[in-house]
């Protein structure tokens, strides 16, 4: 009998060209009408047929044959052959399965494996030999490797030119944003205001679908800021629209909130004080009256003491209970942003450039070499000592940054989520993005390095979304949103189709956007700029039902009684704490187990770390600050009041969804917290489902047909009783859901059997580093 | 009849193991817990803050706010420090300190506790044996009620026939089950009734054992039920620097092969099977005869199946330990001599290196966490090891369908670590509460792992080189696939826990001894209580609450990473 096993594969350098020793793909490949899936304003740039995409490093078996394509929004691999070994796939309606965004590319290189080079492509660069292979390598660390070995060579050529000149524009005005939403104006000429579709202006809408018609507030108004004062319960507090038209600074936002005792015309004054204009903001109020006030440092150093003292009392006579101010100056306690970039880059390489299996036993040191989990850490202990100040010492509290646009965007946030339990819902979460980020004038087209061409570049906002999934994972049920959710908006960043994180200040938004229309004869009316989609209008991305998976099946909502919460909070955080032969935690150091609780390590300690600053800081604050600690963590949890980080080296994690997704080798097929969601989705769903039938029951036919309707909020639907048990977890399921790192070819093989694995120990390689040394 | 010599037994209990006067150090002092039956409290004193009580059973220190309760024999060693200050350390990685007023007191518990702590001089010695014979005598009038709270279930007390049921053993042609280690007369170490190729003869596998090390000769524990293929554990070869080689033996491993491929070919259809049945009580070699009938029925395909599947040695050990083994008279299997073989080597630590590894682990939570002093214990290193050893076996059992046969040196610490972490894998039923008892009972504690000397509580087992947390290491292994898989295990990790810590309290009888022998002779059984009455499926504080019973038969788990097992520290804190 033949044998119908693949051939075995061969292990083999990716700098030779490799054997055909695949017969089933000399025959002529299929031609057929490969047509790109294109958005309004898109356009083919180039093209070319007959690429191969590499599925697996070391067998091409899996390979898809199909069109390479270059757009200005994209690059885009068109092919009929379906995606093997591929369980599941999350689809995003911008893009196909084999796209990538070219604001998405972190590097491109070209290989000739007869001539044995390559070169990493710059913008505008020449190309002396004709590729044979192309390995685009990712922001959100995945590689795509395609092959040109049965294409024109010129056009190969070509389409690699345009992806490395259209993936790193020289200007704002070509990210592919501009282009779609001039289409978009273009098009609905006839109407008077905005783009046709209703929400897509505005924005705000459809938080994650399930629902919820609630829109995110954009903090673009007057009134947005009014409600949130209103929400919050704010007094002394006033909206102040004197940056109306940004006449004041162009990294505010126009509208913002100020104590009322100031007057506009001394914050006009003052204003010239601060570097970049950039005044006391307001961000939120505790109803206990302390508010939190961010700010940049006051560059005039004769007036510094005037007019800090002149905003102090301003925000003391703002708080009801006339109780100080606590100034925190972030740049002294915190990683700065080049810091945050530098961990970020080893955090990278650790994940993506360096063999799976390698680096294992080394694998804790090296995490902790990239300093990123103490990054995360730092921030999450500042914001808690904040809170702690805040809501325990009843003081208003400054956060204080060279520019306050960094740092401050995510210690603000931080210390909102875990203060304001509205902040923990999507809606509530995506207006502190707005609000803190957004609006504040963090510098998203620099620190995401949309240009590819700044220095400027810092992860700050994805490190705010880790360190939220930190507290995600400590209290799964105060989150009405799922790591899912987290990742998704992380991934948002780098699609240059979305307003929302494209561009430094709102002010760069509208004076860039106003340049276009003019350039391209739009009128705007009386539209500050043009309007861009916003990332919060999920439905541009994602199905109703996909957008399901944002839904945590832990979150607690309001309305449910508070006993719930106590129990389901145990579910996780008793879990630590049951050895029987321990019962309570000891707190005096000396006697008792030694638990990892009372052992905070020397610099992630929130009690013990000497501050130099603030000289208001007493010893005995700072053990008042550690039995505030303390008695919170021998309480139970309140999920809808304030929640607290711990912070210890057990507590902080690595974020694996995020940073492991693509990583074949990480993948627990059928396993990962994910089997724990869908359980869980499947029992809320029951729940709801029962609660219904309920209200059914008690209603009258109009309810109950109201009640018919309502659509499940979670992913994972429970079968009916007559349905056959589909309890058992989903063959699709793994540690990467919804992500499928299938054709990530930062790896060997997605198959090897352990025996070749551990038996032939042969290593293939290739490194973005070498590679650029190589050229 | 039966009464009376119940009610004998009772009279028995109180005069056996008396109670012992109760030492106040101070008269306003009360016990502070609440006495377990046949347990009594020794000394009831103060230390700062607390109040400290030893019973033969515990030592209870409460605190103002929390208190710590532990079983003696769970106690490694207790030493003074700082001149107030008792230290205790834990078999199960705790460490408790207890700050004393005076020295003299300190000094006085040091004694006390050094004194309680020491491994028995008899086995009666230990608690399990009053607890047991004092509940007899409470539950004497409730003998029904007795019985469930003491014996594990059914499914444990017959668990060798069971499974043989269940895995499909095919009894007719191709296995059989050899009574010849009957009363532990072939070998000490194993049960006595084991399986083995069915043309292979008692007297073969007498040979064979005199060639194994402590006469643990190649025994199949488990058969894949679709495919047929099994695993095997034993003993290493005794080449020893002579080079040895023993023609029963090498019959033997080239037999379990054979026995494999026409198992799952008769598993593969069962008609064939019913033709082809023969009795074979004595064995007698049938290769020859087994390929003429199955090639008349069986297409192409299936007589390429007869061909039996290579089998893997896996030797736990590196090839440099196994090659140094032979200076001791061991060794491992010479390639040429076992043809369709290959042997493959796993590097695992020994006993030594592991103790070592967990020693350093245990001094780790003395200080701040560092994840890089953690690496530097390399305690997950030895776990991830464990995880690919026992992953290989699960490729070449499910993928490849391939026999394979463990062994390390003794076949009692590393080979059972590989082989119950495999069949877990492997078969969902050994994630059930109910299957995990079955295959702890049966892959540890009847083939032979050393629990009194690994443990420490055997009779004189004074040795501390042989002192080792293996199977604690097994249990973290354990610990790590819950954790990646969270709906996969009937139990959760409360149940791990508890099971560690009643693998060295002493509390229950089913962990004494070295051997199935001894505690026959022993009769633990009878005189002691079973952990499963404790650990049982019906009990709710152990279930897991996502547990979600599947149909699949394996799950492929992605072992590699130490990153995955870091939340390591969560079940022992």
């Amino acid at each position: 009998m033949f044998s119908l096993k693949p051939p075995r594969p061969t292990f083999r350098s990716y700098l030779l060209p490799p054997p055909q020793t695949d017969d089933k793909i000399s025959s002529e490949p299929k031609i057929k009408k490969l047509e790109p899936v294109l958005l309004p304003g898109e356009i083919v740039v180039n093209e070319v047929n007959f690429v191969r995409k590499c599925i697996a490093t070391d067998t091409s078996q899996y390979d898809l044959w199909g069109k390479l394509i270059c757009s200005n929004f994209k690059i885009s691999f068109i092919t009929d052959d379906p995606m093997p070994l591929q369980k599941f796939h999350y689809r995003n309606l911008l893009l196909g399965e084999h796209d990538v965004p070219l604001t998405c590319i972190e590097q491109i290189v070209t290989v000739n494996d007869h001539k044995r080079k390559q070169k990493v492509l710059g913008p505008n660069q020449k190309l002396k030999f004709n590729p044979t292979e192309l390995i685009i390598y990712c922001k959100d660390f995945r590689i795509v490797r395609f092959r040109f070995d049965e294409s024109g060579p010129e056009s190969a050529k070509k389409v690699c030119l345009a992806i490395a000149h259209y993936s790193q524009p020289t200007d704002l005005q070509l990210l592919f944003a501009f282009e779609y939403v001039g289409k978009k104006y273009h098009n609905s000429a006839h109407k008077i205001n905005g783009i046709p579709s209703g929400d897509g202006g505005g924005g705000g809408g459809n938080g994650a679908g399930g629902g919820s018609s609630q829109k995110t507030p954009l903090f673009e108004t007057y009134s947005d800021w009014d409600r949130e004062i209103k929400r919050t319960g704010a007094s002394g507090w006033r909206v102040c629209s004197i940056n109306e038209g940004y006449m004041i600074s162009t990294c505010l936002p126009e509208y913002f909130v100020v104590p009322s005792s100031l007057a506009d015309q001394d914050l006009k004054i003052f204003s010239h004080s601060f570097i970049g204009r950039r005044m006391p903001l307001w961000c939120w109020s505790h109803s206990n009256g302390s508010a939190l006030v961010r700010m940049a440092l006051i560059k005039d150093a004769l007036q510094q003491r005037k007019i800090d003292q002149r905003i102090c009392n301003a925000i003391t006579k703002s708080h009801p209970q006339r109780s100080d101010v606590y100034k925190s100056d972030l740049d002294k306690t915190l990683p700065n942003i080049q810091e945050v970039q530098a961990a970020f880059v080893k955090l990278k390489q650790l994940c993506v450039n360096e063999p799976f299996e390698e680096t294992e036993e080394k694998w804790l040191s090296s995490l902790e070499n990239t300093r990123w989990l103490e990054y995360v850490r730092a921030f999450l202990k500042h914001s808690a000592e904040l809170v702690y100040m805040l809501e325990s010492k009843h003081l208003s509290v400054v956060l204080q940054e060279e520019e306050g646009r960094d740092l401050s965007c995510c210690v603000a946030s931080l210390v909102q989520v875990m203060l304001d339990p509205y902040f923990r819902t999507i809606i509530g979460f995506q207006s502190v993005i707005q609000k803190e980020w957004v609006m504040a004038g963090y510098q998203f087209l620099d620190r995401c390095n949309h240009l590819k061409r700044s220095e400027k570049e810092s992860p700050l906002f994805l490190l705010f979304l880790d360190a939220t999934w930190q507290l995600l994972e400590q209290y799964p049920a105060a989150f009405e949103f799922s790591e899912t959710y987290l990742a998704v908006l992380y991934d948002s960043t780098r699609i240059s189709l979305f307003g929302t994180f494209l561009f430094n200040s709102p002010h760069q938004r509208v004076k860039q956007s106003t340049e276009f229309a003019i350039s391209k004869n739009i009128q705007l009316g009386d539209e500050k700029g043009l309007q861009f989609p916003s990332v919060w209008d999920w439905s541009l991305q994602f199905t109703a039902k996909d957008r399901t998976l944002f839904h945590n099946p832990f979150y607690i909502g309001k309305s449910t009684p508070c006993v719930h919460n106590s129990s389901v909070k145990s579910f996780k955080r008793t879990k630590k704490n049951y050895s029987s032969t321990l019962r309570g935690m000891p707190s005096a150091l000396k006697n008792g187990i030694i638990s990892d609780q009372e052992l905070l390590p020397r610099r992630n300690s929130l009690i013990l770390k000497p501050k130099p600053d603030p000289p208001q800081q007493t010893n005995s604050q700072n053990s008042d600050m550690e039995q505030y600690f303390r008695e919170w963590f021998s309480k139970p949890v309140n999920l809808h009041a304030v929640i607290l980080p711990r912070v210890s080296g057990t507590h902080i994690k690595l974020w694996k969804l995020c940073y492991f997704r693509w990583v074949p080798e990480a993948q627990i097929s059928l396993g990962g917290s994910i089997t724990a969601f869908h359980k869980l989705s499947l029992l809320a769903d029951e729940v709801d489902v029962l609660s219904r039938t309920l209200r059914q029951q008690h209603s009258g036919p109009l309810e109950a047909c109201y009640g018919e309707l309502g659509q499940s909020r979670m992913y994972f639907r429970a079968s009916g009783p007559h349905d056959t048990d589909t309890s058992g977890t989903p063959e699709f399921l793994s540690s990467s859901f919804p992500f499928s790192p299938v054709g990530n070819l930062c790896r060997r093989s997605i198959l090897g059997t352990p025996l070749s694995k551990f038996l032939s120990g042969a290593k293939i390689w290739l490194s973005t580093e070498t590679l650029a040394n190589e050229d | 009849d039966e009464e009376t010599r119940h009610s004998l037994e009772c009279i028995q209990a109180n005069q056996i193991f008396p109670r012992k006067q109760l030492i106040r150090e101070d008269e306003n002092l009360q016990v502070p817990f609440l006495e377990l039956h046949g347990e009594s409290t020794e000394f009831v004193g103060r230390a700062e803050d607390a109040i400290i009580a030893l019973s033969n059973y515990r030592l209870h220190i409460k605190f103002k706010e929390s208190l710590v309760n532990v079983p003696l024999q769970l106690i490694e060693s207790v030493e003074c420090r700082d001149i107030f200050q008792l230290h205790l350390t834990c078999k199960d990685c705790k460490v408790i300190r207890c700050q004393f007023s005076t020295f003299e007191q300190c000094q006085e518990w040091l004694k006390r506790l050094n004194n309680a702590i020491r491994p028995p001089a008899k086995i009666e010695d230990l608690f399990s044996f009053a607890y047991h014979a004092w509940c007899m005598e409470v539950y004497a009038s409730e003998k029904e009620q007795h019985g469930d709270l003491c014996r594990p279930g059914e499914h444990v007390t017959s668990r060798f026939k069971n499974e043989v049921e269940r895995m499909g053993f095919d009894m007719n042609n191709a296995w059989r089950i050899s009574n010849i280690n009957e009363k532990y007369k072939l070998c000490g170490s194993y049960p006595q009734e084991l399986i083995v190729p069915a043309w292979i003869t008692d007297k073969e596998l007498e040979s064979v054992a005199s060639f194994r090390s402590w006469k643990r000769i190649p025994a199949v524990v488990y058969r894949h039920q679709s495919n047929g293929a099994v695993i095997a554990r034993c003993g290493q070869p005794e080449v020893s620097w002579w080079g040895w080689r023993n023609a029963d033996d090498e019959h033997l491993v080239q037999s379990v092969a054979k026995a494999c491929a026409s198992d799952s070919r008769s598993s593969g259809s069962k008609l064939s099977t019913r033709n082809t049945s023969r009795d074979f009580p004595n064995g007698g070699d049938l290769s020859d005869v087994e390929f003429d009938s199955s090639l008349s029925n069986a297409s192409g395909a299936e007589s390429l199946a007869i061909q039996p599947q290579k089998l893997l040695i896996l030797d736990a050990r590196s090839y440099a330990a196994a090659v140094a083994n032979r200076a001791k008279g061991g060794g491992c299997e010479c390639p040429e001599y076992y043809p369709n073989c290959e042997v493959v080597f796993m590097g695992m630590a020994n006993i030594h290196s592991i103790r070592r590894s967990f020693q350093s682990l245990r001094l780790l939570f003395l200080w701040p966490w560092l994840s890089f002093s953690l690496e530097s214990t390399k305690w997950l290193h030895h776990l991830s090891v464990l995880l690919k050893s026992a992953l290989l076996v699960v490729h070449a059992v499910d993928q490849d369908q391939r026999p394979v046969l463990v062994h390390c040196s003794d076949g009692w610490d590393r080979t059972p670590q590989i082989v119950a972490l495999a069949k877990l894998l492997l078969d969902p039923y050994y994630r059930t509460i109910e299957g995990f008892q079955v295959l702890v009972e049966m892959e540890w504690l009847d083939f032979g792992h050393k629990f009194a000397d690994r443990c420490g509580h055997g009779e004189n087992s004074d040795d501390l080189n042989e002192r080792c947390p293996v199977f604690l290491q097994w249990l973290d292994c354990v610990h790590q696939l819950q954790r990646q898989f969270p709906c996969s295990f009937e139990f959760n990790e409360a149940f791990l826990v508890k099971l560690v810590q009643h693998t060295y309290s002493c509390l229950f009888g089913t962990f004494l001894c070295n051997n199935a022998k001894e505690r026959g002779e022993k009769h633990t059984q009878e005189r002691t209580c079973s952990v499963w009455s404790l650990l049982r499926a019906g009990n709710k504080a152990f279930k897991n609450l996502l547990y979600s019973s599947q149909s699949e038969a394996v799950c492929i788990l992605q072992p590699f990473h130490c990153d995955q097992q870091k939340e390591f520290g969560v079940g022992y804190i």
